[in-house]
């Protein structure tokens, strides 16, 4: 084939652009690290991208989500754990109380503790979170659910869960209801202690004492629930923690460069960019005319 | 009986078409850079033999002429570099259009849509999830404005780039008139000037280059006539004929890849024109899955959100901006009351601090297929467009990879015919100069045995 002047020096520009074009472009991913620049790069790796980013932005947030209410449950396991011991002491003065051997002087001193652990109890179980928010209060939880009328104790809150997004469809409740439990302990402190400063040791005996232990085993039920709740959100966020590993790896994939393999490839495309430079540098050297003027 | 000049005549006839001959190397020398010139070849010929007697009759030649200054050229690759140059044309400015289009949408990263939808889900599951404490309402808010900000502003820039098209459109028609116009003014020149039959190479070069570009813009079709004019073609609208230049017409419709005058309307299948109105009617096919989504997201979540109780107590509160009929991505934004105090943000429904019920079951709107997107989810429905975009958009790139390499295939052929080499035409050069030098030592031989015939009879 006729071979004319200007086609083969377009042929030697052209073949060093578009060399210089495939280094630029290999150059740009060693020092970006970036794999796609465009969609139109990998249309299905940019889409299963998205959608993969999409799965770990919402693992994020139910991570966020569980530790909120690992949060809320760590203030609860605070106060159940309070409202424990105080009943497990009014148990003990009940056991005491039960005692025939005791004095009404004695037993007046037990009313007076055990009036205080009533006291104590009203303060626990109007707890409050990180955001001032009642614990015991079901989803009412910016009114103060226990307060004292006419000398009784009356519930403002609700039962109802607070749930949290721990995953597409799922929810855990991160609340503990306080009702009926706290209430309930609250009377028969109550009880208790008009029994107390009634001297009725018998009725302390047969109804008092196993009332105020059926209460303490139920705060720690709820303890042991609670405790399991805990459990189980720290479950989910290992879990959690895995599949952002696993989506991170996997999007790491498919956006960025494996690096060694981006070098080898800076450093092919660099070869074929000096090739084409010296193939032309000597192509243009070459002319009729140098031979003819000698 | 030969005049006993008919040396030097000989001769001198010799040195004129050698010096001829050199200028037209030099002439092709010269255009080795010139865009669509052809290179000049020269056909020599031996004139006519004059008779005479010596003993007997003989036949004496009269030396050399130049018969004709050829334009070497190859009319089937021009025809084929034609309809290469229509499908180049539309690809490139197809291909072109959709490259800024992908540009203006960062994906996949943390700038984009997709990521502003995630945002705007989680924003909802954490208000959900901890509704008593006020900063999650306010990042419902923040990731509310920064969602319908940027859906509004893809939208935009959209428009901006069909806006480029449209004026692309009314651009190529008004250089389509200038290169019809050209044309029909080359036919004059080139009629007038092959009368006396020549060939006027240079004229017939710039015609080829005018109807080059003209078939880059439209699938323009050229006929060559016997006076060596040109009548162009677009599909059923003639733009030259003998007549002369035509109107190219001005009204065009995108959807249905049409123009239109008084007369009628002529189909546009190829060419950069093609490409304009492919682009628009591709840009705007992508505004309208935006209208679709910002329109989706104010129903589904207007629709859950009025159910409820703000924070303030209030009721019925739009979150999004809504009218009837539905205005779409270009004004998607947060209603005035959200946009100005997130509590008016509803978390639950039954107005208790701690119900967040509603925000779940907003946050859960992320997994729900909406009858609107034909089923998919509202994150699903624009990945998908994304996904659609790009593969257009690599699709074109590999058709104008193609078209490239064919335009580029025949451009080398057509070369190879009409292209300039500089060795070649060097090698003719001194040829043609030693020839020149021959035919003057000649006509010195002629002009000293002349002398010494009149030097004779002194």
């Amino acid at each position: 084939m006729r071979i004319s002047t200007a086609s083969q020096y377009d042929a030697y520009s052209s073949g060093i652009s578009s060399a210089y074009d495939a280094m630029f472009e290999a150059q740009k991913r060693v020092s970006t690290g970036q794999r796609l620049n465009r969609p139109s790069e990998d249309a299905f790796g940019t889409t299963s991208a998205i959608s993969m980013r999409r799965l770990r932005s919402g693992v994020e947030q139910y991570e966020k989500n569980l530790q909120t209410a690992k949060g809320q449950l760590g203030y609860t396991e605070v106060a159940l754990s309070e409202i424990s011991t105080l009943m497990a002491k009014a148990y003990e003065l009940s056991v005491r109380a039960a005692n025939d051997t005791l004095g009404p002087e004695a037993r007046a001193a037990m009313a007076t503790e055990a009036r205080s652990l009533q006291e104590r109890l009203l303060s626990l179980a109007n707890s409050q979170g990180p955001n001032g928010e009642y614990l015991f209060a079901g989803q009412r939880s910016d009114v103060k659910p226990y307060t004292i009328s006419g000398g009784a104790l009356s519930f403002a809150g609700d039962t109802q869960p607070l749930l949290i997004e721990a995953g597409p469809g799922e929810w855990l409740n991160a609340a503990i209801a306080g009702e009926p439990l706290i209430g309930e302990a609250y009377a028969r402190l109550d009880a208790f202690v008009a029994a107390l400063d009634a001297n009725q040791t018998q009725a302390i005996a047969d109804v008092h004492l196993g009332q105020l232990q059926n209460s303490l085993r139920q705060v720690d039920s709820q303890r042991g629930q609670l405790g399991a709740r805990l459990q189980n959100i720290d479950n989910y966020r290992a879990q959690m923690g895995r599949r952002k590993e696993e989506l991170t790896l996997r999007i790491s994939e498919i956006e960025e460069v494996d690096l060694s393999q981006a070098i080898t490839e800076y450093q092919k495309a660099q070869a074929a960019y000096q090739a084409a430079l010296t193939v032309a540098s000597q192509g243009f050297r070459l002319s009729l005319m140098d031979y003819l003027q000698g | 009986m030969p005049s006993p000049f008919h040396g030097i005549n000989l001769a001198s006839t010799a040195l004129r078409s050698y010096q001829r001959a050199l200028e037209i190397t030099g002439h092709n020398m010269a255009n080795v850079n010139t865009a669509g010139y052809s290179r000049q070849a020269i056909d020599f010929a031996q004139q006519d033999p004059t008779t005479f007697f010596l003993t007997r009759p003989l036949s004496l030649g009269n030396g050399v002429s130049i018969a004709s200054v050829n334009r070497v050229q190859d009319r089937f690759l021009e025809q084929r570099r034609m309809s290469a140059s229509s499908e180049l044309g539309r690809l490139d400015t197809y291909a072109g259009h959709l490259r800024q289009v992908e540009a203006l949408l960062p994906e996949p990263s943390g700038n984009g849509i997709a990521d502003a939808l995630n945002q705007f889900f989680n924003a909802w599951s954490g208000l959900g999830s901890n509704p008593t404490d006020a900063g999650q309402r306010v990042q419902v808010q923040l990731t509310g404005q920064a969602l319908t900000l940027r859906v509004r502003n893809t939208y935009l820039e959209l428009q901006g780039i069909r806006n480029q098209t449209e004026a692309g459109v009314e651009g190529t028609l008004a250089r389509m008139q200038q290169l019809v116009d050209g044309v029909a003014n080359l036919n004059r020149q080139i009629k007038e000037a092959s009368l006396g039959g020549a060939s006027p190479n240079d004229l017939l070069d710039r015609r080829d280059m005018a109807l080059r570009e003209l078939s880059e813009l439209a699938d323009v079709q050229a006929m060559t006539y016997e006076d060596g004019t040109v009548a162009i073609y677009l599909n059923q609208l003639t733009l030259v004929d003998a007549s002369g230049a035509r109107t190219v017409p001005t009204n065009w419709d995108a959807a249905t890849q049409t123009l239109s005058d008084a007369n009628g309307s002529y189909s546009v299948r190829g060419g950069k024109l093609l490409g304009l109105f492919q682009s628009r009617a591709t840009i705007e096919g992508y505004q309208t899955q935006l209208d679709t989504l910002a329109n989706t997201l104010r129903t589904a979540f207007n629709g859950l959100h009025q159910t409820g109780i703000a924070a303030n107590g209030a009721t019925n509160i739009s979150l999004f901006e809504d009218a009837i009929p539905q205005t779409g991505a270009i004004d998607f934004r947060l209603s005035t009351a959200v946009a100005t105090d997130p509590a008016n943000i509803a978390a639950g429904i039954s107005g208790n601090a701690g119900d967040g019920g509603l925000a779940l079951s907003l946050s859960a709107l992320r997994e729900s297929a909406q009858p609107a997107l034909g089923g998919r989810t509202i994150s699903k429905y624009f990945e998908e467009l994304i996904g659609g975009i790009a593969r257009e958009s690599a699709q074109a790139q590999s058709a104008y990879g193609t078209a490239r390499t064919v335009a580029d295939q025949i451009d080398a052929q057509i070369s190879s015919i009409r292209g300039v080499s500089l060795d070649e035409e060097m090698a003719n050069l001194v040829r043609f100069q030693r020839s020149f030098q021959a035919a003057a030592r000649a006509l010195s031989v002629f002009d000293q045995i002349t002398e010494d015939l009149i030097n004779l009879i002194r």
